[in-house]
């Protein structure tokens, strides 16, 4: 099956090269016949990587260690669940995963649109089979997860080795979330290049008008909702397992996804210039091409060892690549672009300052300046040790200070943006939409300082995320209003036809709403508090007002593992609210320690308990507390962003009244005099 | 050791029972509307007390760990020595590494040194590393200004983008061939009507 696996990895290369070469000759000499040869050698490379991804994962499932690879990242007694995981523990296993990732976009895009779009396919095809050669050849040239353990014998001929037992799993892999983290986030990663792989080809083929942007809107938000939801479940991750009581530490590779997030939610909203009113046809074109730059630039930063991380693979050579592919792809935009750059003149005009235009020209101000600012954080170390020589260090107090303003106006602008009309808003729309939203947070942020809010990010939080969620549910409330009285509905009913009309606008309100819970969730930290203490059984411990019992400790051999866990009872005012079981487990294959942390969630605070072990001085076991206020707001929020996500996906449903009208010619007097309702058009209409 | 009459959440723990969601039947029209505002007003407010909801009295930490948090804990954890929680060690933190800076920083306060002082120390026994944060000064200076920067670039390229937009509105119609400013609205809106938003 190694052999299997590297074979299909061999072929699939080649087909690559042909898919590559024969596309670019179809693109040439026009021939039918090669353009369909081309467009089927790359989707014979798409099943082949499958079928090398198959036969890794078959690799791991029959615990075959003669693989190095499997060696490296497996163990006998890992439980299947985190076998499969393995596979994309390690450099080359998560390189192979990427490349699988991405066939399976590539295939699903070739076959959709076999036979339609001649003028732009052919180029599309050859750019995404160019971004898989370069993964290809690092799975079969580079770091192949294919190697084989083997030894010189006397003779000199190569002998195998087989050993009885892998190196196991990494502790801080083995957990749920980390089988269904890494595959959402490389989706969104690799789906990004969807986009690019239609813009680059829509520039170089000269392909009329914004048909390429219609045709990849839901591409993109596919892996831009991709790429939000794993940097949430990363998150997650890391509160629930590395048990430091926090879930963004701003290490180099959350700032790596979060990078091309920013750039996408760009692209996401400037393009609907473009789809408008035709403007900013090169701004749009240089925003998808950065957000796919960046993600091949996150995944360099994560596997080159050039940045420190806790979570970074290991230094490999494999730098230097990424860097020659990312070089590369920059030049191919730029002298594409140079060109070209005349079918990207734009020939729209902006009829007021105060516009939707002028809203998403900031916006995109906004997160592009947030990206940079993650950018220059994450490589300040890099460019201070070469500048100057001197090793700094960049962490969480730098970015809170930088990001948190950039931050806040992005929320409001997360407000304003939607509500102001294209071309031009009045003063007396401006009134109407904002003033009461606005007054009702001022009246908020007054309420708040009464109350002793002091600090100053939180309160402008409180301020923005109430101005923002009434913006949104006035939205909401103004458009059902309309159609529930038309219509003589409910106003329930009139929200739900109201969002089935235009599900990309409210779709995108309901993003905004659950950005404006995790922006909730996130001022929870300035009032976060944490206690350690030792806390042999009988003990207590008071955090805010809850009162901690340790009541008993046991210990539990698995095969897997053996772990130490200590049963804590938890009491508010008297009463006990629940028992709760932090955990401290040994994995003896790679002699490392893990912990399961034990959360009480509530909307208001998470009491968030590790068990740290035995202390190395007194050897009593060691709890550590934390009060972690509106977390699980940031987790509510992330699920309202899919929801919202998944909402803009849906086509929009036509009035019901003008679809009979067409279909039934005869009936359409009398439906047509009370007239259908129509879409509620406000200034800020999309 | 789970407790009997608790129902089991993920991750093993036990929560206490919830009182089931009553439910609530669609009612006509002026009345929905009314709870559908209710509902509305809710969601506003509990947006609103939430952040108030999290003020809870700030622990008095000591300040060894705060001043703790602006210091680099160098195990490899890539945290703070004041949050040290060494994952994948036997000990959760704060790890060995981290103790023996803490407790300089404490030998140092007690001899009443200030903040910034002790910080300063550190910078000259480790580096300027040893920050979590570099300081503000020289180069570093470029750390702090380098998005301001960035923001007052694009800023400016904003306002000029926005301002050429505007000019060629004027220019337009002038040279335009005949067609009127009404007509290549309608043409506009048109499009606008006709280009599908899928």
């Amino acid at each position: 099956m190694d052999l299997f696996g590297s074979f299909a990895l061999l072929l699939a290369f080649l087909c690559g090269l042909y898919a590559f070469g024969g596309g670019i000759a179809a693109i040439i000499t026009r021939r039918p016949l090669l353009i369909k040869s081309a467009r089927h050698a790359g989707m014979a490379v798409c099943v082949l990587i499958w079928l090398g991804f198959g036969s890794l994962a078959y690799l791991f499932l029959t615990d075959n260690f003669s693989m190095a690879y499997v060696v490296e990242h497996s163990n006998r007694t890992l439980p299947a669940f985190f076998k499969f995981a393995a596979i994309w523990a390690g450099q080359q296993g998560s390189l192979l995963f990427w490349s699988f990732l991405l066939s399976i976009y590539i295939f699903s895009v070739l076959f959709t649109y076999r036979g339609k779009h001649p003028e732009l396919m052919p180029y599309v095809g050859v750019v995404l089979v160019g971004v898989q050669l370069f993964f290809l050849t690092l799975n079969n040239f580079i770091a192949s997860p294919f190697q084989i353990l083997g030894s010189a014998a006397p003779s000199g001929a190569l002998q195998w080795i087989l050993r009885a037992d892998g190196n196991g799993l990494n502790p801080l892999l083995q957990y749920p979330e980390m089988v269904i983290h890494p595959p959402i986030l490389y989706s969104g990663y690799t789906g990004f290049t969807i986009p690019f792989a239609f813009a680059l080809a829509a520039l170089l083929g000269r392909y009329p008008g914004e048909k390429w942007i219609h045709l990849t809107r839901r591409w993109t938000m596919i892996a831009w909702g991709f790429q939000g939801v794993g940097i949430l479940l990363g998150a997650h991750w890391a509160y629930a397992v590395l048990g430091w009581g926090g879930y963004w530490m701003w290490d180099p590779v959350e700032n790596a996804s979060l990078m091309p997030w920013l750039t996408g939610t760009a692209f996401l909203h400037s393009v609907m210039m473009q789809e408008k009113r035709g403007m900013m046809r090169v701004w749009n074109v240089w925003l998808v091409f950065t957000t796919f730059l960046l993600t091949i630039f996150g995944t360099f930063l994560t596997r080159s060892g050039v940045v420190n991380s806790v979570h970074a693979f290991a230094q490999s050579r494999i730098g230097p690549w990424f860097l020659g592919f990312i070089g590369l792809v920059l030049l191919v935009c730029c002298v594409s672009f140079w060109r070209n750059r005349d079918y990207l003149r734009s020939d729209n005009t902006l009829d007021s300052l105060v516009s939707r235009e002028s809203s998403f020209l900031f916006n995109n101000l906004i997160l592009l300046v947030a990206c940079v600012a993650v950018i220059s954080g994450t490589l300040f170390p890099v460019l201070s040790e070469w500048v100057r020589g001197t090793k700094i260090s960049v962490g969480v107090p730098f970015f809170n200070l930088i990001n948190l303003p950039i931050g806040l106006f992005l929320l409001f602008l997360t407000g304003v943006g939607p509500l102001l009309a294209w071309r031009k808003t009045s003063l007396a729309s401006l009134r109407k939409n904002f003033g009461g939203p606005l007054l009702m947070g001022l009246v908020a942020g007054v309420v708040g300082r009464a109350l002793g809010l002091r600090n100053v990010y939180v309160t402008t939080c409180l301020i923005l995320s109430v101005f923002v969620t009434l913006t949104i549910l006035l939205e909401f409330y103004r458009g059902a209003r309309v159609i529930a009285a038309r219509g003589n509905c409910n106003l329930l009913s009139g929200v739900a036809q109201l969002t089935m009309r235009n599900t990309r606008r409210y779709g995108g309100y309901v993003v905004h709403f659950g950005i404006v819970l995790i922006f909730i969730g996130i001022s929870g930290t300035a009032f976060n508090q944490d206690k350690q203490a030792e806390m042999p059984p009988g003990a207590q411990m008071q955090i805010g007002s809850y009162r901690l019992t340790h009541q008993s400790f046991d210990s539990t051999e698995l095969p897997n593992y053996t772990s130490e866990r200590a049963t804590l009872a938890v009491d508010r005012g008297g009463k006990q609210i629940i028992m709760l079981y932090p955990e401290k487990r040994f994995y003896p294959s790679n002699q490392e320690s893990g912990t399961m942390v034990a959360i009480y969630s509530t909307l208001k605070e998470d009491l968030y308990v590790v068990y740290a072990g035995h202390s190395p001085e007194t050897q009593q076991p060691v709890i550590h507390a934390y009060l972690n206020p509106l977390v699980k707001w940031i987790w509510l929020g992330g699920a309202i962003v899919v929801l919202g996500t998944l909402l803009a996906l849906v086509p929009n449903r036509q009035p019901l009244l003008a679809l009979r009208t067409a279909a039934e010619p005869s009936r359409a007097a009398p439906l047509l005099s009370p007239a259908p309702a129509p879409v509620p058009h406000y200034d800020g209409h999309d | 050791m789970i407790s009997p009459g608790l129902p089991i959440s993920r991750k093993g723990l036990h929560v206490a029972p919830r009182p089931s969601e009553r439910h609530k039947p669609s009612g006509v029209s002026g009345i929905g509307n009314r709870r559908v505002c209710f509902c509305f007003l809710a969601l506003a407010a509990a947006c609103a007390a939430a952040p108030l909801l999290a003020q809870a009295p700030v622990q008095t930490t000591d300040r060894a760990r705060v001043l703790g948090k602006q210091l680099m804990c160098t195990c490899g954890c890539g945290d703070t020595a004041g949050s040290c929680s060494h994952p994948g060690a036997a000990f959760s933190g704060p790890c060995e590494v981290a103790k023996a800076k803490l407790k300089e920083v404490e030998e140092r306060m007690s001899r009443g040194e200030s903040d910034s002082a002790i910080l300063q120390a550190f910078v000259q026994e480790y580096g300027e590393s040893a920050l979590a944060a570099p300081p503000a000064r020289g180069f570093n200076w470029f750390a702090y200004t380098f998005p301001a920067l960035a923001f007052a670039f694009g800023l400016a390229l904003v306002l000029m983008i926005l301002r050429q937009w505007r000019q060629r509105i004027v220019v337009a119609p002038a040279s335009g061939p005949g067609v009127s400013a009404a007509m290549l609205e309608h043409a506009r809106r048109q499009i606008e009507r006709d280009v599908p938003e899928d």
